[in-house]
């Protein structure tokens, strides 16, 4: 691939870097979801928001 | 992964995504025009990713993943899975670490966000949640 076949800035992208926890976090919900690519729609979301919400209270008490 | 006689790669979950998204880009563009529009030059190899006799090579990646318009990391993933015992994904992963699509990047930022940046383990109650998200 020549420089001038490069994708766009914008297209490019730039894979993030997962801790041991973060890796656990994204393997079982892929193990979970029967789709391929699971959509964080806002219920799913707000799911997990509250249960890690309640967490860091526990731990920031405790 | 079952193999079925010509069709070794019909049961990927590659096969199944393409069928997937071909059905759904229907109304707008048909298979012929998404053939074309990734450049293959036999537009009937799309036929033959879909039903599993041949599977997607890497470098088709970019060019399907723009025609179907589909996060092109999901779809190198998926063609990575098709490689099944080759050593290509594990050598990719260790060198560049774990593909994740756009989506697992939203899960990502939200996990971050909620918990504050701490890195929050993955205890028994996160599985339960998850399941229950999944209706598992």
């Amino acid at each position: 691939m020549t420089i001038s076949q490069l994708p766009p800035a914008g297209l490019r992208r730039v894979m993030p870097i997962l801790t041991d926890n973060e890796w656990a976090w994204i393997e079982f919900i892929r193990l979970c979801s029967a789709e391929p690519d699971p959509v964080p729609t806002l219920m799913r979301v707000q799911t997990l928001r509250l249960l890690l919400e309640a967490e860091l209270e526990v731990e920031q008490s405790g | 992964m079952k193999k079925r006689a010509g069709r070794p790669y019909a049961d990927t979950r590659l096969a199944a995504f393409l069928e997937k998204r071909i059905l759904e880009l229907k109304p707008r563009k048909s298979q012929l025009e998404i053939a074309i529009e990734a450049g293959f030059v036999q537009p009937n190899m799309l036929s033959m990713f879909k039903n599993g006799s041949n599977k997607l090579p890497l470098d088709r990646v970019p060019g399907l993943a723009k025609a179907l318009e589909c996060d092109p990391a999901l779809l190198f993933k998926l063609a990575l899975e098709q490689l099944g015992g080759d050593t290509t994904g594990t050598t990719i992963e260790q060198i560049f670490g774990t593909i994740v699509t756009r989506n697992e990047v939203a899960w990502l930022e939200e996990i971050r966000k909620a918990s504050d940046q701490s890195d929050p383990t993955l205890t028994m109650k996160g599985r339960a949640a998850i399941r229950g998200i999944f209706g598992k």
